[in-house]
């Protein structure tokens, strides 16, 4: 079965997010803090009168976070049955979109040891390199 | 059955039953209000209503909602020929089949399985009761050699009724598609139509017809109709606007026979084109309930559109949006109104239809206020059979429209309130005659704008509140202590009503029974964005006010910025702004209990640093540290634009000026200190993101005119977070109070009225005026002397007369003075010797207010020396001077 990825970078590694989950793809503009919101909350942004909830998602696998640049991107996902939050990920670059076989994919290297391991489904040895494989599910679940 | 007729006409049928049912509530309490006087109008309105609700479900064939509206109208049409009263045993039973019918509409597809036996039983003993028995039900067939003849059931009376009013009885068959909605009109439409020229006395759908005719190919259902009325027969088929064919009189002479009414026969004759003689009663004015006006007439009369409320909610968002977008449009175009021709006018267009639509979009979710208030005459009806009293309910203002969702938010903590006032403020008719009120008590539900805002009150005259046993029970309850409580008012005192955890059941009587779950009344209140309070007058009534605002979704807000991030402080919980100077900074913000207070007129405000209480990064000094400069210079670098430097550069300069919000909490207040003040915006509140939700202080989020979205402080969440303690701050108030006092009494102890005078031109001298028993003018030529004494003539005898140069060393007074004075001090108290002070001038009488010091020179009586008028002035006793001038002697 293949599967189309939208994939990303962030610290220099490659992730990919199945472009189902993907409602859109905006570049990074002004957020807005939320004071006392958990660290890996970014902010607040406007998205055409929608208010839209940005979650860091390297603060959130565990490094510190980064200034925004002209190639930050936020990956806007789609709502889901259980919440009418709209949340993006802030992410360093958006890449390509690819298509892989989700089969083919292996379970995270042992020596992949950073905090962000639990959020870590797998990693599929694609055509253009190493796509890791995100736990959506974890990543969006507060705990 | 049902399944045979469309689903739309059996919710059209639904809908329109319980807009009947609405609008008779109050019709049927008005008639046991004024008994049999209520008038004709109101019964027959009544009477309709359920008729038509009994021909619909006869119509859709819901047999137990048509056999107990059927019942219902049994009663009614009992009272309608005068038979019965509308006692209020009668209308128990009406209004519970009515709650019954109400139930059954509500699951119209199970109405069947709904029970109804109790209201029947009810209906039924009413019936008998009077002697009319129920169970005289006649089959009457139609004309037994037609195959189209049909079988009617019905009550006997109805039929009795019928005869002996001289009515003509028909058979109509009417069919659903070709004679009703063909000619556009809805089912019950029709049966209102019919209902408005005569009685119809059963009906059901005709399958037999369905099957004989030809319609059967259309599947066109026909209802077959025993109908009343007065007309003839070819003005009957023209009134039911069906074909001639459909309408078969049947035979009254048999009817009449078959009922035994023959001989009432003159009863019968009346003219056909008569209308039914009217009752016996005069028709009196109906009495002043709201339910004129929602007259099931007047509604067909307006055109009207059911719309889904979502849809509504979603407009109402989008247009928000807009009034955003617009917002932003404006801001981006306003320096170019010069450079292109006539887009001035164009942004002013847009402006305005915006504006409007907003408006417009608005009303559609508007409703008016009676929609809840309509229900209280039933409930207070009800409480008062209940509780033995006599209650009146008044309304005003049932028009006053809110927001939907207010309104239906609204419909507990209204509920609450007047319960409350039925049970326990109103007093019994017994209590209330000896106290010389009126034995029913009047209970008035006034809805009115006020200031943008929609207040309602709900007043009684009952027993009121007594503050003394709200005070004590508040007290008990540990919700203010002892101390605090001299301070309050009565007002305040009776307020406390609402604090949480006051009221319990058993306090409810004592205190005149205001107080259960008041504390939720007020929660609701203000998750509404609302307020409460609540006045009082022992034994003379209480009043609720609500303060409501008119819609929930946009609320005026103030934005305010602390270290360059922005934030909306919704209006309602605003009580004021506050600047304070730098120079006025150390007066008037103190520390109490490690926390800052603002001294603002006579009372203290706990103070938070919003930046503090969010955690962000100060961007000005504290103070008292001064340490934060750092961070300071950091966020100076980076800001954007000069002119924001430049301001925060003055602000370095002006050191610490505060900008504080003081906020609204319950009953407290405190003060939030801001970096900036914007402008007051309306603001279209998003809900939070449940990402969000955990940090507290939030309300929600917004999205400002410029497109940036920011947060809304919730005061709530930002006090818990800076860890307020009022009480604290309340005693501290107190303490100070207490300090203030003490200070007064002990400054109006020091105070001293004084005589102030001099000898010569060097020294100022005073002594107390309590001391003082006369002031004398006297001529240097009558003072007499013995050797080196002197003295002066006083009601007939020598008085002695002392120098004060002569006790102590100040100046002499100056030779060849013309007048001098003397100050004769009252005597001491143990009667001791009497004289007369010498001096030159009086200065002046006044009250002082001084702390003497110590003076150089020697001397008897010498109190001190203090500032008079810039002089030093030096205070005698003059008692000891006499005392020492004897001693001298």
């Amino acid at each position: 079965m293949m599967t189309q990825y939208a994939t990303f970078t962030l610290n220099d590694r490659i992730f990919g997010i199945e472009i189902q989950l993907v409602r859109e793809i905006i570049k990074a503009f002004e957020i807005t803090p939320v004071p006392r919101a958990t660290k890996h909350i970014r902010g607040l942004i406007n998205l055409r009168g929608q208010v839209v909830t940005i979650m860091d998602l390297g603060v959130r696998l565990g490094s510190p976070p980064k200034e925004i640049t002209s190639q930050s991107n936020i990956i806007i996902l789609k709502t889901t049955a259980t919440s009418n939050d709209i949340l993006g990920l802030l992410v360093d670059s958006i890449a390509d979109v690819v298509e892989e076989d989700a089969a083919s994919a292996e379970p995270p290297p042992a020596n992949v040891t950073d905090s962000g391991n639990r959020f870590l489904a797998g990693v599929i040895n694609g055509r253009t390199g190493l796509i890791v494989l995100l736990k959506l599910e974890d990543i969006l679940n507060e705990s | 059955m049902s399944s045979l007729v469309d689903e739309s006409i059996i919710s059209d049928f639904v809908a329109e039953s319980r807009e009947h049912l609405n609008t008779i509530e109050p019709d049927l309490l008005a008639m046991e209000q004024s008994g049999s006087k209520a008038g004709q109008e109101v019964l027959n309105r009544v009477f309709r209503a359920i008729h038509s609700i009994k021909g619909g479900a006869g119509f859709l064939a819901f047999e137990r909602l048509k056999h107990l509206s059927h019942t219902m109208e049994n009663v009614l049409m009992l009272i309608r020929d005068g038979k019965l009263e509308a006692d209020p045993g009668v209308m128990d039973a009406l209004l519970a089949s009515l709650d019954r019918l109400r139930a059954m509409l509500d699951d119209i597809h199970d109405s069947d399985q709904v029970p109804c036996e109790k209201e029947m039983e009810q209906l039924r003993v009413v019936l008998e009761e009077r002697g009319h028995a129920v169970g005289g039900k006649v089959s009457v067939q139609t004309r037994p050699e037609d195959p189209l003849s049909r079988c009617f059931d019905m009550d006997e009376e109805a039929l009795k009724s019928a005869v002996t009013r001289g009515m003509h009885l028909y058979h109509a068959t009417a069919y659903l598609h070709r004679d009703i909605k063909d000619k556009g009109m809805s089912p019950l439409g029709f049966l209102n139509n019919a209902m408005g020229v005569g009685n119809c006395l059963d009906a059901f759908i005709d399958i037999a017809a369905v099957a004989e005719l030809d319609h059967c190919l259309e599947q066109d259902l026909a209802v077959a109709l025993l109908f009343a009325t007065v007309l003839e027969r070819d003005l009957a088929v023209i009134a039911l606007k069906l074909p001639e064919e459909q309408v078969v009189p049947l035979d009254m002479g048999a009817m009449k026979e078959k009922l035994g009414l023959v001989k009432a026969a003159p009863a019968v004759v009346p003219a056909p084109e008569a209308p039914p003689p009217p009752p016996p009663q005069p028709v009196e004015e109906i009495p002043p309930q709201e339910s004129g006006k929602n007259a099931p007439k007047e509604s067909t009369g307006q055109e009207t559109l059911r719309v889904r409320v979502d849809l509504l909610t979603g407009l109402m968002n989008q247009v928000g949006e807009l009034v955003l977008g617009r917002n932003q449009l404006l801001r981006a175009l306003s320096g170019h109104t010069r450079d292109i021709p006539g887009l001035s006018a164009i942004l002013q267009n847009i402006n305005q239809v915006t504006s409007e639509l907003q408006e417009r979009i608005m009303q559609t979710r508007m409703q008016p206020i009676g929609t809840v208030f309509n229900r209280f005459p039933r409930i207070i009806r009800d409480m008062s059979r209940a509780l033995g009293k006599q209650i009146e309910i008044q309304i005003m203002g049932a028009g006053v429209e809110l927001d939907k969702s207010i309104v239906e938010l609204l419909t507990d903590p209204l509920t609450h309130i007047i319960r409350n006032s039925a049970d326990h403020a109103i007093e019994d008719p017994e209590e209330r005659l000896k106290k010389g009120k009126p034995p029913a008590g009047q209970i008035v539900l006034h809805a009115y704008h006020q200031g943008g805002q929609v207040n309602i009150a709900i007043s009684d005259d009952g027993r009121g509140i007594d503050p003394k046993r709200v005070l004590q029970k508040a007290i008990a309850k540990g919700l203010v202590t002892e101390s605090k409580a001299q301070d309050l008012t009565d007002r305040e005192i009776v307020n406390l009503i609402f604090a949480p955890g006051f009221s319990t059941a058993e306090t409810v009587s004592e205190i005149s029974g205001r107080g259960v779950g008041m504390d939720v009344v007020r929660t609701n209140t203000e998750k509404l964005g609302g307020r409460v309070e609540v006045e009082s007058e022992l034994g003379m009534g209480t009043t609720v006010l609500l303060r409501l605002p008119l819609t929930l979704a946009i609320i005026p807000s103030m934005i305010v910025g602390v270290s360059r991030q922005r934030f909306a402080i919704p209006q309602v919980n605003i009580v004021e702004f506050v600047w304070i100077r730098s120079a006025e900074v150390m007066t008037r913000i103190e520390r109490i209990h490690g926390a800052q207070v603002l001294r603002l007129r006579d009372k203290l405000l706990p103070l938070i640093r919003l930046a503090d209480a969010l955690d962000i990064p100060r961007t000005f000094e504290d103070p008292d540290t001064q340490e934060s400069r750092p961070d300071r210079r950091a966020s100076i670098a980076d800001r954007r634009s000069p002119t924001r430097e430049e301001r925060s550069e003055r602000r370095l300069d002006g050191r610490n000026d505060y900008s504080v919000v003081v906020l609204r909490l319950g009953p407290h207040q405190f003060g939030v200190i801001v970096d900036e003040l914007f402008d007051i915006e309306e603001i279209v509140v998003k809900p939070l993101s449940s990402f969000i939700s955990d940090c507290k202080c939030f309300s929600g989020a917004t999205i400002l005119g410029d497109g940036r979205a920011i947060m809304i402080l919730d005061p709530g969440g930002i006090a818990s977070l800076a860890n307020l303690h009022f009480s604290d701050i309340q005693e501290e108030e107190k303490r100070r109070k207490e300090m203030e006092r003490q200070e007064a009494a002990l400054r109006a102890s020091r105070t001293r009225s004084i005589i102030l005078f001099k000898v010569s031109e060097e020294e100022r001298f005073a002594v107390p005026q309590e001391h003082v028993k006369r002031l004398e003018r006297i001529h240097p030529g009558a003072i007499e002397r013995v050797g080196d004494r002197e003295y002066w003539k006083y009601l007939g005898e020598p008085l002695p007369l002392l120098r004060l140069d002569r006790l102590m060393e100040v100046s002499p007074i100056p030779q060849g003075r013309n007048e001098l004075y003397l100050i004769i001090p009252k005597a001491s108290a143990e009667g001791g010797a009497q004289a007369g002070i010498i001096i030159s001038d009086i200065l002046d009488a006044l009250d002082v207010d001084v702390d003497l010091r110590p003076v150089d020179i020697q001397g008897p009586g010498l109190l001190g020396s203090a500032m008079v008028h810039d002089r030093l002035t030096i205070f005698l006793d003059p008692l000891q001077l006499v005392a020492a001038s004897g001693d001298a002697s």
